[in-house]
This record gives structure tokens, C-alpha cells and sequence, in this order.
């Protein structure tokens, strides 16, 4: 990454091309790196135009490589303080409002042990803050549905007798996730991983461990 | 003198090319419905005048041309650190100086390797297991952070506009069976693991049984079972991804030999008169293969980390060579020993859930894909090593050594057919089977890395980044693998490791 202020004008140049179209394709650059986070070229669907004509600019400017990885690094960067560790929330309140904090957080819903409704957050991120009324009760049912919960993530959840977990169609949820499991073999009886592009064979070996 | 002919040479060229451009413009638009034969005509000469242009492109300063030939395929003359052997140590140790030392453009890093197919190299010839069952603390730690590593994989090294690493792992966990004697060792090596932060759990004959139902109990007393961060990947795979992403970074990688060094002795007298020598390597002779060209590289620092070979290249700079009893005379205890790996067949074997088996006999097997296939072997006892000038497998071995053991533990594989098999080499160290990482006393600027007998594949992120350490901050910043230095080959104190397969 370099270190001057990246600035469309003099783009460093992999290799020759005239100033004049430079100056178009830089321009051209800036409209298009609008999208979304630059992943490989490993998706089932041929790639569209506009990451066609990134990695057609990346491959010949340092500046635009430079942005795209940029761009990943925050994406990434959001991810993990999304699925940090909930160490204070965990010191000051306890493990269950801790995991019940996290998972209300991400977008997902629970149910604690012996209560019959499920806390919910809604589509713009808002939750309730009863739960907070629930002090030391463990979270027995979790519905993580397509949110971006990873291994890390895995963690806050740690300490729950989790009966249920459904993660259907969450994008980071891969192999190291369900080796992760192996936390929960004692009381886990309901899994849903359903349309979690991630996971592959050597992941289902982990399900091993859970009775 | 030829940059005057070529600069009137160019200049020709220029004008003849824009007359003829103009000219068959001027006649392709005038001849489009017909003159078939003036239109061939027009094309060759073309193709002609495109020809010269590029000789003419090429005599420019910025063209890659030569008047006479140099093989491009030479290394450079000079690099800071030269990493000897291209396996997946040596590409670890070229990614971690990189990675740590990302924004200095003025540390050139070349990483010579003498097999470009990697027919003999340990790395691609391994199982590819990963475990956290060891007895010894550094190299729980070791495993641990290269799992760690590999879980995010592709934050490390995923380069952009390039596939995704995919390193094919099997999240299946090893499970060891211990008979009556060596029970309580298994008991303490527990302990340590859990201490250091390895899910491991251990297992009674019964619960063995009804995890497991095809294995046969019999005299088992105990066994270890890994929970998470361990089981089997590609290693392959993990060597294209350190080496892609090392190159992208700037590694410059060398196909060729290392015949020779080059050093300089400074002599030292001890307080009772003995005379040591310090070396230092002031270059590194690369010889291309299968010729007589080669190339010293002046170099800085050399990392050993030829694996399996690297007892010879030590003899090289003269380790080993002095009288037996000083401290010159102490040679690198690593050498090749050859393992066999065996492929076999069997319909009815265990499914999904087995995992990496090895017996207290040390018999161990795999699964392999999902076909009913598996991988399985054994190391053979100190006294019937097999030669190692050669990779050839003994069948008979199986026959003998491997078979009749494993259809004991695992009834159902009394069924089963050998459909393949192979031979590499452990670069084992003689010593106590552990690896060796840092420098060497007596010589001033080589680090090792080598003499892992067996995994080094799986601690190979973690061992690089600590010899990226060792190189760039001068100590190990993340985990202290002093224990692991050639001191202890010096003061002849093996730190054993029980566990080895």
C-alpha cells in the first residue's frame, strides 16, 4: 500500500499507456469502484462487468490494486470487530447477556431456557432491551440465519447449553466453525446448516463429535 | 558505434513502416473488391515489415534484448538472504520475511530450489496430518498457531485477483491408542496438551468402542482423541499458496543446486588454548541443472532448510568436519530416513467419521476422499531402516510390518487391496527426532530450520514465522522456541518427543 495520498491524476503505472487514456480510465475507475467488496474469481456465476473491469484496471495500476485491497481490508476489518469477543459486556453482566448481547448484535434471534418467546432484532438492527430483565439465564435456542457469525464469533457463544442452532445460509460459516462445535456435543440437538456456501466435506467430517 | 547503427536503424525502420502503413491503407481501400494476389502480396510484406519493427522495438533500451545469450533462468548476483530448499519450510520462512518487512523494497530474498518437479521433496510426499498431541510444550505450540494460521488461510495469503487458497482440510482429529505400559505417558502428555490449549479429550476402552464401533479394543487401556484444529489437508496446496503469495511479494525464486559456498574464517582461542573457527558465508554457489553454468550469489544470510538433505549442505560449509571431540566436530545430526505410504482399497472399511488412527505399535491410516479409500504405514523399527539412495517402495513391507497389525485393530480392513503406494523421505533428526531452529554457533550468518522428522509440514507457518523473528527482531517475538536451538545438540540434552509416528 503505498504511502502518498492517492489521488486520481498521476496513477503509478504497471505498464506503458499514454496519459490520455490514463487520465480516462482513472476517471472511469473512480465511478466504478463504487461496489461491492472484491472477492476471487471463484463464484459459480461467470463475473459481472464491474469486477471484470476492476480486475482488468488492478492488473495494470498499482493505485487501483492498492484501493481493492483496501476496500477488503475494511470489509474484513468490519467483520472481525462485529464477532469480537464480548469481554466487557461478559465482566460486567455476565456469560448469558453477554452471548444474548452478541447474538441480538449480529441480527439474529434467541429463546432462553424456560421463557417461550424469542428475542428478535429487526431488519434495521433495533432490538428490545428486556433481556436484559433475564439476568443468569442461559440461552437454549439460537437462530443465526444469515448473519455474518465466523469461527471467532463461535466464542461468545461459548458457555450456552444451546439446544438449537440455526445457521441457514450464513457466508462466513465454514469447516474451522463446525469443528467448533465440539463445544456444544453435550446438548446440541437441532443443527441447520442449510446454504452455507462455505462448507465442504472436510467440514461435515467435524459433525462427528456431536451426539 | 551500435547504438549509432541502430539509432539509423530505427530510423529507417520508422519511416519505411509509416510509408507503407499510409500505402497499404491507401491500396487495402482501393483493392477491397478485388486483387486477390497483390492482397497476399501486401500481407507478407506486412508481416515482414511487423518483424522488423519488433527487432527494431528490441534494439530500444527499454527491450529485454541481448547481443549475446544469458540464461534467464540464472539467479541474481547478489541477494540479502538466501533460503536453501524450496519446500514448504523455505517458502514459509520467504513469505514471514516479507510479511514482516512489507514496506522496505531493498530486502531481496531468493529461495533456490533444486527440483522443479518436487519428485523427492518431504513436503508434497507427506500425509498431511496436523495434531496437537505431543509431548513437548513448543511443539503443541507450534501446531497450534499453524492451525490457527491455516483457519485464516486466506487472509494471509489469498493475493489479489488470484483464486482463493483452498487447502482441502479435513476437520477429522487423530486418535491415539495406548496399551498398558505406555498409558500413563499418554496421561501426562494429556495434561500438557490441555495446558497449552489443545482440545484433546481422553477416551476409555468403552467409549472407544461406542464412538467407534469397527475398531477392536483389544488391549487398548487408553486412548487421545483431538477435537478441533486437527486432522488432514493438501500439501500441495499449502506450498503453491505460501510460494504464490511469497512471489507476489517480491521472492525471487531459483531452480538450481547449491554446490558450494564460499566463507571466511576468523580464528578464535579459548581461555585453554583451543582454536575455534568462526565462518562466515560470503556467497552461495548455484549450479543450474543439468549444466555446468552457475552462479555465486554474495549473500547476507543463508537459511537451511533443504530438509531432508540438509546434513549434507552443512558438511559443505565444513560442520562436522573438525576433530571428534571439539566443538567443530559436531555435525548436524539430520538425515534422510525413507517411510512408505500405502494406498489401499477397502468397501467396508470405516466411513466418514474415522479418524487419523495410529496404534501404540505404530501402525496409523487415514481416510482418503470418500471413496473407501485409505492411507496407512508405519515407521520401521531403528535396526531394519530401509536404504534411502533411492524411493522405491517395498511391497512386501506392507505385507509383513503393516498389514497383519492394522486388520488386528480394524477387523473390517482384513478385506482390502493395495492399489498404490509411495516412498519419502523424513528429514530425521537423529538426535531426538525434534526440530532444529536458529543459528549455528560456529558459523555467523546460516539459521536452520530443519530436522523435523516428520512434522515439519505441519509446523511450518508458526516455524517460519519464528525464524522470521530470529532474523529480522534478533529473538522470537510470539513463542519462545529457544529449547528448540542447537544448544542443546551442543550440550548433548535431547528434548524428546514421545510421540512420533
Amino acid at each position: 500500500f503505498y504511502q502518498h495520498s492517492v489521488c486520481p491524476c498521476p496513477l503509478f503505472i504497471k505498464s506503458s499507456v499514454s496519459f490520455q487514456s490514463l487520465h480516462r480510465c482513472c476517471q472511469r475507475a473512480a465511478v466504478l469502484l463504487v461496489a461491492r467488496r472484491h472477492w476471487g474469481s471463484s463464484s459459480a456465476s461467470p463475473p459481472s462487468l464491474v469486477s471484470r473491469s476492476l480486475d482488468f484496471l488492478a492488473r495494470r495500476f498499482y493505485d487501483v490494486e492498492a484501493l481493492l485491497n483496501w476496500k477488503s481490508r475494511i470489509g474484513k476489518d468490519q467483520l472481525r470487530k462485529k464477532n469480537f469477543y464480548y469481554g466487557y459486556t461478559h465482566k460486567l453482566y455476565g456469560p448469558d447477556i453477554a452471548s444474548a448481547y452478541y447474538i441480538l448484535n449480529l441480527g439474529g434471534g434467541f429463546r432462553f431456557v424456560g421463557q417461550s418467546e424469542w428475542f428478535r432484532a429487526d431488519s434495521r438492527g433495533k432490538f428490545n432491551w428486556d433481556f436484559l430483565n433475564y439476568k443468569d439465564t442461559p440461552v437454549e435456542e439460537v437462530d443465526m440465519s444469515h448473519t455474518i457469525i465466523n469461527y471467532v464469533g463461535l466464542s461468545n457463544l461459548e458457555r450456552q447449553p444451546l439446544r438449537t442452532l440455526k445457521v441457514q445460509g450464513c457466508p462466513e460459516v465454514d469447516d474451522w466453525f463446525l469443528a467448533g462445535l465440539h463445544k456444544f456435543q453435550d446438548s446440541l440437538e437441532e443443527l441447520d446448516i442449510s446454504h452455507c456456501p462455505r462448507i465442504t466435506v472436510g467440514g461435515l467430517a467435524a459433525l462427528r463429535n456431536l451426539r | 558505434q551500435t547504438g549509432c547503427e541502430c539509432f539509423r536503424f530505427i530510423l529507417l525502420n520508422f519511416l519505411l513502416t509509416s510509408l507503407l502503413c499510409i500505402f497499404s491503407s491507401v491500396l487495402d481501400e482501393k483493392l477491397s473488391t478485388g486483387g486477390a494476389l497483390r492482397n497476399d502480396f501486401l500481407k507478407e510484406l506486412k508481416a515482414q515489415m511487423a518483424a522488423m519493427k519488433k527487432k527494431a522495438a528490441d534494439g530500444l533500451p527499454s527491450s529485454n534484448w541481448m547481443p549475446f545469450e544469458i540464461n534467464p533462468n540464472l539467479p541474481p548476483e547478489t541477494a540479502d538472504i538466501v533460503i536453501v530448499g524450496g519446500g514448504v519450510m523455505g517458502w514459509s520462512i520467504a513469505y514471514w520475511l516479507k510479511q514482516k518487512e512489507k514496506f522496505s523494497k531493498k530486502m531481496r530474498v531468493l529461495v533456490v530450489e533444486r527440483d522443479p518437479t518436487y519428485s523427492q521433496a518431504s513436503t508434497v510426499l507427506s500425509a498431511g496430518g496436523i495434531r496437537q498431541q505431543f509431548s513437548l510444550l513448543e511443539n503443541i505450540h507450534l501446531s497450534l498457531e499453524s492451525a490457527d494460521f491455516m483457519r485464516n488461510i486466506n487472509e494471509h495469503l489469498s493475493v489479489v485477483n488470484e483464486d482463493p487458497v483452498d487447502l482441502q482440510f479435513n476437520q477429522s482429529g487423530y486418535l491415539f491408542l495406548a496399551s498398558e505400559e505406555v498409558a500413563h505417558i499418554m496421561e501426562q502428555n494429556y495434561n500438557t496438551q490441555r495446558c497449552a490449549g489443545a482440545k484433546v479429550s481422553l477416551f476409555s476402552p468403552q467409549q472407544v468402542k461406542e464412538k467407534f464401533p469397527w475398531i477392536n479394543t483389544e488391549g487398548v487401556a487408553l486412548a487421545s482423541y483431538g477435537l478441533e484444529n486437527e486432522g488432514w489437508f493438501d500439501p500441495w496446496s499449502l506450498l503453491n499458496a505460501f510460494r504464490r503469495k511469497a512471489m507476489s511479494m517480491g521472492v525471487i525464486q531459483c531452480f538450481g543446486e547449491v554446490a558450494d559456498f564460499r566463507h571466511v574464517k576468523q580464528v578464535l582461542m579459548t581461555k585453554n588454548g583451543e582454536q575455534i573457527d568462526m565462518k562466515t558465508i560470503k556467497s552461495v554457489k548455484v549450479q543450474m541443472l543439468n549444466s555446468l553454468e552457475y552462479q555465486p550469489v554474495e549473500c547476507a544470510l543463508v537459511v537451511n532448510a533443504a530438509g531432508a538433505f540438509s546434513g549434507k549442505l552443512a558438511k559443505m560449509v565444513g560442520i562436522g568436519l573438525g576433530p571428534k571431540d571439539s566443538l567443530a566436530g559436531f555435525s548436524v545430526p539430520v538425515e534422510p530416513r525413507k517411510r512408505y505410504v500405502y494406498v489401499v482399497h477397502c468397501p467396508d472399511g470405516p466411513g466418514l467419521d474415522s479418524p487419523f488412527l495410529i496404534d501404540y505399535s505404530g501402525v496409523y491410516f487415514r481416510r482418503e476422499g470418500l471413496g473407501g479409500n485409505y492411507i496407512c504405514g508405519v515407521s520401521p523399527e531403528e535396526a531394519e531402516e530401509p536404504d534411502t539412495s533411492n524411493l522405491e517402495v517395498d511391497h512386501q513391507f506392507f505385507e509383513d510390518k503393516v498389514w497383519p497389525k492394522l486388520a488386528n485393530r480394524v477387523p473390517a480392513f482384513e478385506k482390502l487391496k493395495v492399489t498404490s503406494a509411495w516412498a519419502g523421505f523424513y528429514d530425521y533428526n537423529t538426535f531426538d527426532q525434534n526440530g532444529i531452529i536458529g543459528i549455528h554457533p560456529l558459523i555467523n550468518n546460516m539459521y536452520f530450520a530443519t530436522g523435523f522428522s516428520g512434522h515439519g509440514l505441519q509446523q511450518s507457518p508458526a516455524v517460519g514465522r519464528a525464524v522470521a523473528e530470529l532474523i529480522l527482531d534478533g529473538e522470537f517475538k510470539t513463542l519462545d522456541l529457544s529449547g528448540l536451538s542447537f544448544r542443546r545438540i551442543l550440550t548433548q540434552e535431547p528434548m524428546l518427543e514421545q510421540n512420533i509416528v
